[in-house]
């Protein structure tokens, strides 16, 4: 009897056409645009593009002077970094001060650098280019104040503190815990898959309402035939979280083998979270479907309210809004559903142990343990009233 | 005779309204019971309570001998059920949809296939196999709909308004149908406002009103039951007051009603009423024209009873 | 106007829904606008981040190290396990955290300049990059110091000095001078994903009512042309829009108070405004193609999301790849999201109200092209 019923809602969801299409459809469509959006900065693209940046000159033709030899110095850096080569750093305009700030208003360089005994920057935003420009000179400045100390002492060191500025130096190294190298925009990722899990609740909703005699004349038929309401729910139940699941299983191919994101070696086990991700989100929509006397309609819009709400703070449309969350009011990333699966993605990613995923995954059982046997429990007691 | 169903003392209320008031019904095994009653009569109320699908306020309903429960799967493997609202599947075929209700109550494969083609046989929609519901014609909508009822061979067998909204022709292959389930063994409660189909199909018949049991019996007793035996129509182009007197003196003859050229007698009893007022005509040699004789129908049983039609015409 | 009375009492009827929906993206529009914050560029300003400093070799220069940055930031220098650094990272109570690993003093003293150090920080931290220039510069500094022959103390000592050179800075407009958008681009910013959705779901679900077949056929049949019927239609819709479009100022007028009342206020109005007819449109064609209130509610995602990603919203159009850029021209979005640019940087030149009227401009061409279609294919379906 099981197997009748669940190949039955099989075959009533998967000719369901406008339904399914999307189901399996908007994942790919989402996850395309996000791609589209920041493919770019997932890998941690280290491609550098040269700043266009003007510069005035404003150093005399003193030899004497140290501070005049310094922005020589600067000028002369300035040039060959500007040079047409791998290394280029700069892309510069040698120009009058009147037309260097035209250029700085319109926008065709990034900043001004005012070459003199005390060199300047003169910038129109606070951006990221403008900030290495700041960057630069701050480090420029440094060195040639650390070399003017040093020779005063004893110039004999100057050639020695020179090469050893020039020699290339990386004394800090990044030890990622992470498994995958992947940056932080991966989260819009997990909160998709997270999306597509919650909006289970489509299909569970709409078994829902054909369980029920007083919202649909099928539901009537079921309820006077003679078989456990237990096992029609079960049956509708497992083959709505089987298709939910198949979108999910999509998603994931597709996010891995077609837009080659990385998500780690531990896809398995995101695959689980996944799997328990959409039978809550099966049964939200089963119960949601079950609760109240109101109108199918009604109960569309509170399950699709609160699916969409889920994902937002879940990090659907600003990645950091977990984090936020996690600062002013913890308890909703306990219990948020979409929160709880994407921090299971993040800490497979982040953690080497299974604690936090553990935890994860108890926490989304507990709660789909709860919404299954709450549904369960008023899908049971439904009469045409 | 073996009871099928027995309701007792039936009471469902809706906040202030009471649908189904201190109902008693009895239904035998082997006959054709009709549920008849106009809108709000409480025939749908109570076939839903019968059949466990709504919680009632007082009373008993034993189906079987057993009291009837949402549980009761013992009982519902015998009861068949055709709504009125159609109750199929959009996203299946007929053969699927016949093939999934079956299933519902035949675990068996090889027995439920063949059931399956015998419902589809029985309702002649063997070239329709393949199609989907909104492909269907109305009439054929509807038989589908008692297909998917009464697949799995049912004892007991509820339609609730079969014929609603079905072109003449599907209406009478599905009395047919229904006549042809009672021939075979089937216990039919059937409900509808259309009298002459209820006057057709049914052994006995039970009309409500406002919740209760305002008459029961076959169709004749019912019609037993009211003044008027005989209505005779004449088409008369003149007619004296003193002839209309003398008509209505005439035995058996308690109404006369003479209005735009036509005499209208109702007659209570008597074999020969209209041979007497045909002889009277011309010996007092009064033109007419047509002649109609109407029997009783369970409308005018209704409409002495209650005061009022029992279809909103 | 039979149409609009019967759109109106649809509305009543459905109150409860439309409410749930304005409930939602009401919650959804506050906690953008507190926490949307750009991200383009904090770099700029030095900003103190949380440290930790984990000095496994306890030698004169990593102790010179960490006084640098105790000097520049908030450092903390208990002892943390892995755990305990990751769950900060995570959860954002730490910002960075270096490791000052044994052997650190000795391996610098000897003119080794590779992996003197390990840090751990969050993926894409600006503030984190930020902490790593300081570091690689002050240890530069120190080793030129250290080759000079300084004692330790001495180079740590000097190495610190040196670092705190900085040039001058100016910025080119003070009002420029601004470390983050205001607070109306801010509030603004996420209009379209908003609008969009508010309009397909809630809007939507009134417009399916009319789009149902057999209520169809009767409107067919009646004497009511379908131009009429589709104007009334709009109307109402437009109505609908408008009156949900207020809903959303209310709240960016809490949000942002009187500097909404200004010149710039107004433009920004004038944008979404214009964004809200391209909205308007958007709903209006999906509502002809799309009957079922599950599929809009997907639909309005994927659009709400997708022309919020491809038009600039979510992520800066600079960060994007100059082919995604190129192709988002094509999106009403992007139009909206240069258009906010421009009322940003606005200080009322000729030049800037002709290219800010241009931007509204194209948007209002989308809505009404996305319109046109709308109409064409309610006649289509008509046939």
């Amino acid at each position: 009897m099981y197997f009748h019923l669940f190949k039955y809602k099989l075959i009533q969801l998967f000719h369901t056409k406008e339904i399914i299409v999307w189901m399996f459809l908007f994942p790919i469509a989402l996850g395309t645009f996000f791609y589209m959006g920041f493919g770019n900065l997932l890998k941690d693209n280290d491609d550098f593009e040269p700043i266009p940046v003007a510069v005035v000159e404003t150093t005399e033709d003193n030899q004497k002077d140290p501070e005049q030899i310094s922005a020589q110095i600067l000028k002369n850096v300035i040039k060959e970094l500007s040079k047409e080569t791998e290394d280029q750093f700069f892309i510069s305009t040698w120009t009058k001060e009147n037309k260097a700030k035209k250029l700085l208003e319109k926008g065709s360089v990034d900043g001004v650098i005012y070459v003199s005994k005390k060199p300047k920057l003169l910038v129109k935003e606070n951006g990221l280019n403008q900030s290495i420009l700041n960057s630069f000179l701050s480090q420029y400045l440094s060195q040639a104040y650390a070399v003017e100390d040093i020779v005063r002492k004893d110039p004999q060191k100057l050639q020695d503190v020179v090469s050893g500025l020039g020699d290339q130096a990386e004394y800090n190294q990044e030890i990622s815990q992470n498994q995958t190298d992947n940056s932080c925009l991966i989260q819009y990722f997990y909160a998709l898959i997270a999306m597509v899990c919650l909006y289970g609740s489509i299909p569970g909703q709409m078994a829902s309402i054909l369980i029920q005699p007083h919202l649909s004349a099928v539901g009537a038929r079921k309820n006077v035939a003679p078989i456990h309401k237990m096992l029609v729910i079960l049956a509708d139940f497992t083959a709505c979280v089987l298709v939910n699941y198949l979108s999910v299983l999509l998603v994931f191919l597709y996010l891995i083998k077609i837009l080659d994101i990385d998500m780690g070696s531990r896809v398995p086990q995101a695959l689980l979270a996944s799997l328990v991700g959409s039978v809550i989100g099966v049964s939200m929509g089963m119960f949601t479907g079950a609760i109240g006397n109101w109108s199918e309609k009604t109960k569309e819009g509170v399950s699709m309210a609160v699916s969409m709400l889920c994902c937002f703070l879940g990090g659907l449309m600003i990645n950091t809004m977990p984090n936020i969350i996690e600062k002013h009011a913890p308890i909703i990333n306990r219990i948020n559903p979409a929160t709880l699966l994407s921090d299971s993605f993040y800490s497979l990613d982040v953690y080497r142990g299974y604690e936090r995923f553990g935890e994860n995954l108890a926490v989304m059982l507990i709660i789909a343990g709860v919404l299954c046997l709450a549904s369960y429990g008023m899908l049971r007691r439904k009469t045409a009233k | 005779m073996e009871k099928i169903v027995e309701i007792n003392n039936l009471v469902k209320r809706y906040k202030d309204l009471i649908a189904v008031d201190h109902l008693n019904l009895q239904v035998n095994e082997g006959e054709i019971l009709g549920l008849l009653g106009p809108n709000g009569s409480g025939k749908t109320t109570t076939l839903n309570c019968l059949m466990a699908l709504l919680s009632y306020d007082k009373g008993e309903i034993t189906v079987f001998g057993k009291p009837m429960k949402p549980e009761s799967y013992r009982q519902k493997r015998d009861i068949g059920v055709v709504l009125q609202n159609v109750a199929v599947f959009e996203s299946f075929t007929v053969y699927e949809n016949i093939d999934f209700f079956c299933g519902l109550y035949i675990s068996d494969k090889k027995k439920r296939r063949e059931y399956v083609e015998d419902a589809i046989r029985f309702v002649e929609l063997d070239g329709f196999r393949k199609f989907y519901p909104k492909k269907l014609s109305g009439g054929l909508l509807r038989r589908l709909n008692i297909a998917c009822g009464i697949a799995h061979k049912p004892r007991l067998i509820i339609l609730d308004e079969p014929t609603v909204a079905v072109d003449p022709q599907s209406r009478n292959k599905i009395l047919e149908g229904i006549q042809e389930l009672n021939r075979q063994g089937a216990t039919i409660i059937y409900t509808s406002h259309y009298m002459e189909e209820v006057e057709q199909i049914c052994s006995r018949i039970v009309i409500l009103d406002k919740g209760r049991n305002i008459a029961e019996g076959t169709a004749d007793q019912l019609k037993q039951m009211i003044k008027n035996s005989e209505t005779i129509v004449i088409q008369v182009p003149k007619l004296a007051q003193e002839h209309l007197a003398q008509i209505q003196a005439m035995k058996h003859i308690y109404s006369v009603d003479y209005a735009e050229q036509q005499l209208m007698i109702k007659c209570n009893g008597g074999d020969h009423n209209l041979i007497h007022v045909m002889n009277y005509l011309q010996e007092q040699e009064i033109v007419f024209g047509k002649v109609y004789s109407e029997l009783p129908t369970l409308n005018d049983v209704f409409l002495e009873i209650t005061g009022k039609a029992l279809r909103d015409d | 106007m039979q149409i609009a009375k019967a759109f109106f009492l649809t509305i009543k009827e459905n109150r409860n829904v439309i409410i749930i929906y304005l409930s939602v993206f009401v919650v959804l529009e506050l906690m953008m606008v507190h926490n949307g914050d750009s991200t383009k560029g904090a770099l700029f300003q030095s900003s103190q981040v949380s440290l930790v400093v984990q000095d496994q070799d306890q030698s004169v220069l990593s102790r010179g190290l960490t006084e640098y940055l105790s000097g520049l930031h908030q450092v903390e220098k208990k002892s943390y396990s892995q755990e305990e650094i990751a769950d900060g990272l995570y959860y954002e109570s730490i910002d960075y955290a270096l490791i000052l690993p044994k052997g650190f003093g000795e391996r610098l003293a000897n003119g080794e300049k590779t992996k003197l150090v390990q840090n751990q920080k969050r993926k894409g931290s600006t503030s984190g990059q930020f902490v790593d220039i300081q570091i690689e510069q002050y240890l530069a500094l120190l080793q030129s110091y250290l080759t000079a022959g300084y004692a330790e103390t001495d180079a740590v000592k000097a190495a610190i000095k040196a670092s705190q050179q900085k040039p001058e800075i100016t910025m080119l407009d003070a009002s420029a001078g601004k470390t983050g958008e205001s607070k109306l681009y801010t509030a603004f910013r996420f209009m379209p994903y908003i609008l969009i959705c508010i309009l397909m779901v809630g809007l939507g679900s009134i417009l399916t009512c009319f789009q149902e077949k057999n209520i169809l056929t009767r409107l067919c049949c009646s004497a009511l042309s379908t131009l009429r019927r589709n104007i009334q239609l709009g109307i109402c819709s437009g109505i609908f829009a408008i009156f949900a479009w207020l809903v959303f100022l209310v709240v960016i007028l809490l949000f942002s108070g009187k500097e909404i009342f200004c010149f710039q206020g107004c433009l920004y109005l004038i944008n979404s405004f214009c964004f809200l007819l391209v909205a308007l449109s958007l709903t209006l064609v999906t509502c002809f193609l799309i009957h079922s209130d599950y599929v809009l509610n997907m639909v309005a995602n994927v659009a709400g999301l997708g022309l919020s990603f491809l038009g600039g919203i979510y992520v800066p159009l600079e960060v994007m790849s100059a082919t995604v850029v190129k192709y988002a021209r094509l999106l009403p979005s992007y139009w909206y999201t240069v258009a906010m640019e421009q009322i940003e940087d606005y200080t009322g030149t000729a030049e800037q109200w002709k290219t800010l009227s241009s931007y509204f401009g194209i948007q209002v061409l989308f809505a009404v092209a996305i319109g046109c279609a709308a109409f064409a294919v309610s006649r289509y379906k008509r046939r």
